[in-house]
Order: structure tokens, then sequence, then C-alpha cells
């Protein structure tokens, strides 16, 4: 793997930030609120635990083997026969994930701007993007996100600060109406967003300054935290119980703003700027599945594997779901426990295993 | 219709090849990984051009997961 580049750690805590939140504010708000109702605010606050948990596994992975990512960890951790098997798996489960969030991206933009745009055309027009970027290197695209942060920062600032005439807080009441078992199903499913904090993994090893990595990472998930809750509470005092009904509630709250008579139809500026969030996420999950590529089939540079990867993701965002109807439930519901058992048991599996290797050994010595 | 489809899979494959054709040569031992990426992406394509509603990965996924899963629906 070039080593040569270098990424700074807050442009890792910036990347991070927009991995998770590029699909985040989309899904979640509906999903939450149709599992939890008024109490879907508190989801992210409870989530965050997933992402400081995640965030410190990654980082005491680092710190045990420097200069790896985390499928380089699995061969040097579990061994090269049980390390490159799991190698495979964890590299097609990501090529899944990677596909079902394409889908999404797609989704939300056929479903609400494209109506008769092919899907196809919507995906494989960002997958060249996404793979034109991952070829420039790692180091181009935490740039990327560097100069798109603030601007989605601003977006949903913006719609909290341009929404305030509308907001009811009394639409926070009843608080846990009813009891805590709805929150905690939420907060399963937000998890699931939290722990692609994971992915932090794999930019560790062009970070130059190893000292700061475990703030940056924790920086990332409180403001994630701080972001959702912020957008969620808006949802919620702006559309009370009828959040559960909207796809994209933050979609359909940016059609709100009205500001004088002129500031309308803020939901195209929503939708390009929510295209700069996206192509963050997807670069940086293209990016893993060619590194976790290349690494499992034992090749140093992962650029070559850029396009092979793009065109199986591409294919793979269209096998994931028959439609959005069928990717909302999955997500939902069987795709929460999937998407953690793969982002969160699995590395801790892994932490536990190499540390008991390292005990052993150090017994041994 | 679907013919169009796969000679659209095929030229961008051999688009794929032509970018990456110096990379190749000065790789080649790559070049069996970078094979058996490009002809899973290539088979798996035609495959959905041919037959677009075979059960996917997410569907496996569901019967594995379906009983935790009921437990999440709202």
């Amino acid at each position: 793997m070039p080593q040569k580049e270098q990424i700074t750690s807050t442009q890792i805590a910036m990347m991070m930030f927009l991995c998770i939140m590029g699909t985040a504010l989309l899904m979640l708000p509906g999903i939450t609120s149709a599992i939890s109702g008024n109490d879907m605010w508190m989801t992210p606050l409870l989530g965050s635990i997933a992402g400081y948990l995640i965030v410190w596994c990654t980082w005491r992975l680092h710190r045990m083997y420097p200069g790896d990512h985390f499928i380089g960890i699995l061969q040097k951790a579990l061994g090269p026969v049980a390390g490159t098997f799991l190698g495979i798996v964890f590299v097609l489960f990501h090529i899944h994930i990677t596909g079902i969030t394409m889908r999404s991206y797609a989704e939300f933009l056929a479903g609400n701007f494209f109506e008769r745009t092919p899907l196809f055309f919507l995906v494989a027009s960002m997958t060249l993007v996404a793979a034109i970027a991952v070829k420039a290197g790692a180091e181009a695209f935490a740039r990327c996100s560097q100069i798109f942060l603030p601007v989605v920062l601003l977006l949903i600032l913006l719609n909290f600060a341009l929404l305030l005439p509308e907001l009811k807080p009394m639409n926070l009441l009843p608080v846990l109406g009813n009891g805590m078992t709805p929150v905690v199903k939420g907060t399963l499913v937000v998890q699931g967003w939290y722990c692609q904090f994971m992915l932090i993994s794999f930019f560790y090893p062009y970070l130059h300054e190893s000292k700061r990595s475990l703030r940056v990472g924790m920086a990332s998930v409180a403001g994630v935290m701080a972001a959702m809750l912020i957008s969620n509470m808006t949802l919620l005092f702006l559309f009370g119980n009828v959040t559960a009904k909207f796809n994209y509630p933050f979609l359909m709250a940016s059609r709100y703003i009205r500001v004088g008579d002129f500031v309308e139809h803020v939901e195209a500026m929503v939708m390009m700027i929510w295209v700069l969030g996206a192509f963050v996420k997807i670069t940086a999950f293209y990016y893993v599945a060619a590194a976790g590529f290349a690494n499992v089939f034992r090749v140093n540079d992962y650029r070559l594997f850029v396009y092979p990867v793009g065109l199986v993701i591409a294919v793979m965002s269209m096998w994931v779901a028959p439609n959005m109807q069928e990717l909302a439930n999955f997500l939902s519901t069987n795709g929460t426990f999937y998407i953690l058992s793969g982002y969160l048991v699995f590395p801790f599996l892994v932490l536990a295993v190499a540390w008991l290797r390292r005990r052993a050994s150090a017994r041994r010595a | 219709m679907n013919w169009t489809k796969t000679l659209g899979a095929m030229l961008a494959v051999f688009a794929m090849l032509g970018a990456d054709f110096r990379l190749l040569r000065r790789n080649p031992k790559a070049g069996w990984a970078y094979a058996v990426i490009t002809v899973f992406g290539l088979a798996l394509s035609v495959t959905l051009i041919w037959n677009p509603d075979l059960p996917g990965p997410s569907e496996w996924i569901s019967a594995v997961y379906g009983p935790l899963g009921r437990w999440l629906k709202p």
C-alpha cells in the first residue's frame, strides 16, 4: 500500500463525519420515527455509544498493528489462512453494504428529482466519479471532504434556522410515552449507521500523527451525534408524528422553507448538497472495497482494482433490492443486525483474538 | 433490448481494460486478480440483464436474520 500520501487528523474526522451523515439524514429520521415515535430524538444520543465503542476498538487495533488497515490486521492477527478467508468474507460483506448505499442514493435522486431517468444511469455516473476520486488517492478525496463539510454543515444549520418560525417544541411530548422499548429498537437502527465509523481503520495508516488518532475519531462521533440531534429535533418539532410517513423527511422539511417572498424551492439546493455528502460516503466505501480486495489478493497497489471493483459495486447496487420500499424495509429490520454484526461485532471479536494472542506470546516470552 | 444492454456491459469492460492497460502491463502478476474481479462483475451484470429479478444477497441475509428482524418491525 503506497504510504507516500498523508492525511491529517482533521481530514479524517471530516471524512468520517460526511461518511456517516451522507445517508443518515436522508433515511434515518423516517425509520426511527416509525419505530420510536416522539422519542426518536433520543436515538442518536444513545446510538452514539456504538460509535465511541467502535472508534476505540479500531484505535486499539491500529495501536497493535500500526501501518495496517483492518484487512491487513485480520491476516496478522488471525493467521494467513483464517485471515485471508475472513478478509474475503468481510470484503464481500462490505461490497454488499456499498451496493445498498449506492442504491439508497440513486433511489433518493430518482424518486424525488429524476423520475424518468433510468436508475442505472444515476448509479453509473456516481460510480465513475467515485472511481476517479479513488484513483486520485486517499489524500485527494480527504481534501474533497474538507471542502464539502462546511457546505453540508451549513445546510443542516440553515435548515434549522430558516424553519424556526414553523417549529413547535410541544411535539416533544409525551417523553417516553411508550416506554423504553421503542427507543431501544430505534437506537439499534441508528447504531447500524454509527458502527460504520469502523472504516476509519482504513485511513489510520495514512495518518502522520498517530497520537491524535483516538481524539480525532471521538470528535467525529460527537459531531455526528450533534448534527443528528439538531436535525432530528428540527424534524420532530416541524412534523411531529407525521415524520414517520415520509421517506425523506429532511427533504420535505426543506420544502417548507419560505423566507420573505423569494427564498423558495430550497429542495434543489438540498439535493445538490446531498450529492456532495453521498459522494464522500460512496468514495470512502469504494476506497475501502478496493483496498480490501488489493490486500486479499496480496497486491500492493489498490489503484489497479478501482475500475473492476466499481463494476462490481454498480452491478451490486442494482441487485440488492427490487425497489425502494424493499430496500428501506431491509435496512430497518434484517439489515440492521446484518450491518451491526459485520461492522460492530466482528471488529470486537478480532480485537479480542488479537489481544489474547498478544497475552499468550507475552507469557511465552 | 437485452442484447443492447449486454453489448453495453461488454463495451464498459473493454473501456475498463483500455484504461488500465498501462497499469496491467507494469504489474502482470496482479492480472489474475484483476481478471477474477472483472469476470465476476461481467458475469453478474449479464445475469442481471437477462434475469433482473434474481434473489439477491439481501434475501439470503433476510433468511438468516429473519426472526430478529421481525422483532424490530414497527
